[in-house]
């Protein structure tokens, strides 16, 4: 267990947390290798870990079959670790092979109710993430 | 004269009645053995209707791969030709219509045997020839 901070740092989402909360997050976060067709989270299913995207290609869908595609290092999957009711309102799913790095949530829950400052930040850079899947899942 | 009516078990005996009766005896337990099992025989049945057309395409692709209609398992993607993976995929989207969901044309592939249906449709996004329509769904970009 555990990443380079350094990798963490070149992430948008962690860039300026400062080096202790990163410390933190490296520490708790693996680096898990995803191959093709398979899927990280379960729509319904209890939202137990948050991914970032180092490297490949995946499709999020919803229930009601719109679906988005995430390419770039930096993206996010598993939002849903981080509100309540804890469940995860998509399927993410592998398009190919790839790399991503995996928190899970709790460890993800205590970092950010650790330091206010920290969550104010995640949750501020998450916020646009959240809208658009969200806007995307309430269509009909 | 003699009477020759009989009676009772003398009567069954001289007209085969202990044979006629075991003769039905099995008849009907053999017709109730048969009814019992099919009786316990159609869940599956019931299930195969249910999954009518799920079955029919299973004897598709198995029907495709048989003629080798996609490279063997063991060939890289890379060697797949896009244009023809757009012609396949094509074929699905016309069932769906367009705009089309993309998880609805990845389980349509999958039900219909194409080659590493994850893939390809990376292949087709990467490519340009897939694009998002912004609301969630995807069309052909040409």
């Amino acid at each position: 267990m555990s990443v380079d901070i350094k990798l963490l740092e070149s992430l948008e989402l962690f860039g300026d947390l400062g080096s202790e909360p990163l410390a933190r997050f490296a520490d708790c976060m693996n680096r898990v290798k995803v191959t093709e067709g398979e899927k990280l989270t379960q729509m319904g299913n209890f939202a137990g870990a948050f991914f970032v995207i180092l490297k490949g290609n995946f499709m999020v869908y919803f229930q009601n079959d719109r679906a988005l595609t995430l390419h770039e290092q930096g993206e996010v999957m598993g939002w849903s670790t981080l509100m309540t009711p804890f469940q995860y309102v998509g399927t993410a799913l592998a398009l190919s092979e790839g790399d991503v790095l995996r928190l899970e949530g709790s460890d993800f829950l205590d970092i950010i109710r650790q330091d206010a400052g920290v969550g104010d930040k995640i949750m501020k850079k998450l916020n646009q993430t959240i809208s658009k899947r969200t806007a995307l899942l309430r269509m009909p | 004269m003699q009477s020759l009516a009989l009676y009772g078990l003398e009567a069954i005996k001289a007209n085969n009645g202990w044979a006629i009766s075991a003769l039905g005896i099995s008849i009907v337990f053999t017709g109730l053995t048969l009814l019992s099992l099919s009786i316990s025989q159609i869940h599956k049945i019931l299930d195969f209707w249910e999954n009518r057309d799920g079955f029919f395409d299973r004897i598709k692709a198995a029907r495709k791969n048989g003629k080798k209609t996609f490279p063997p398992p063991s060939a890289e993607f890379k060697s797949l030709d896009t244009t023809r993976t757009a012609v396949e995929y094509k074929l699905l989207t016309n069932r769906i219509g367009v705009p089309f969901s993309l998880p609805r044309l990845l389980k349509m592939a999958k039900k219909s045997g194409l080659y590493k249906p994850h893939l390809s449709i990376n292949e087709l996004l990467k490519a340009g020839l897939i694009a998002p329509d912004g609301d969630g769904f995807f069309y052909w970009n040409e």
